[in-house]
């Protein structure tokens, strides 16, 4: 195994880990806000993780750049669908868990 | 800085033409082939990113120091929530706290709503004029100094004072 495929892959494990944690707390924290905490940004560093990992692999810089893109992308939807679902829920009467 | 005053319109043709090839270049994986069809896109899209959205005012400064800021934060966010996610003891004590805006709004204050929700312990909830209801993981957590910072940066990235005085020296650097 090169450097790069050592990277690579401890990127990918580590991008995977965050994953997983997020998950973790989707299933043990109490109430939607919490939950939404876990899924925005543990996935968001998780992806993160996983796009600088397959970039590192990447043929082209071009390709590099779509995977960034791709990464961008989730960025601004969880960002913004984050938001939405936590206004809702708030709106509905959705008291925060304390 | 030659950046100050009304953005020249012509500033923002260039810049919006560089970043649809830009965009191009990444979708095609640079096929030479692909660039007749893509100079006629590229110049439709810019025609249509105009009318559809007025130049928005910028800081080239701002924006290279918001990126490492946010790639840190966001990292400090998903450790910090994966830590709290996997620890036997569950350590979070939430509740909402109420952020009053001193952006003005627009633009700048709807880029840092979406920012905040992917920070360190910070969710924003809804806006009510000019409170911003933030629901936080931890409210031991010092979250009102990290608005009021990420809010100073944002300011500085759109080139709007944040309108407390003690701020406005600050953006201008």
């Amino acid at each position: 195994m090169s450097i790069l495929d050592v990277v690579s892959t401890g990127l990918l494990v580590l991008g995977g880990g965050f994953f997983l944690a997020g998950t973790v707390g989707l299933l043990r924290f109490p109430d939607v806000y919490t939950r939404l905490h876990a899924l925005t940004k543990a996935d968001n560093l998780g992806l993160g993780l996983i796009v600088a990992g397959l970039a590192v692999q990447a043929e082209s810089w071009a390709a590099a750049g779509k995977l960034a893109l791709i990464w961008l992308l989730v960025l601004v939807a969880s960002a913004f669908a984050c938001h939405l679902v936590a206004r809702a829920a708030l709106r509905r009467g959705i008291r925060p868990w304390t | 800085m030659r950046l100050q005053g009304p953005l020249p319109i012509v500033r923002t043709l260039a810049l919006r033409l560089a970043l649809f090839s830009l965009l191009w270049w990444v979708l095609t994986e640079g096929q030479p082939g692909s660039w007749p069809l893509g100079s006629l896109f590229v110049v439709l899209a810019t025609a249509l990113s105009l009318a559809l959205s007025r130049p928005v005012p910028w800081s080239v400064v701002g924006f290279a120091r918001f990126v490492p800021f946010f790639l840190w934060w966001s990292l400090r966010g998903g450790v910090d929530v994966a830590w709290r996610a996997c620890v036997p003891t569950l350590p979070i004590a939430p509740g909402i706290l109420t952020y009053r805006f001193r952006l003005p709004p627009g633009r700048a204050r709807v880029f840092m709503t979406a920012v905040i929700s992917l920070l360190p312990g910070t969710l924003s909830a809804e806006i009510v004029r000019n409170e911003l209801f933030v629901h936080v993981l931890d409210q031991r957590a010092s979250s009102e100094a990290d608005l009021a910072a990420l809010e100073d940066k944002v300011g500085a990235l759109f080139r709007v004072s944040p309108s407390t005085p003690q701020s406005t020296h600050a953006e201008t650097s």
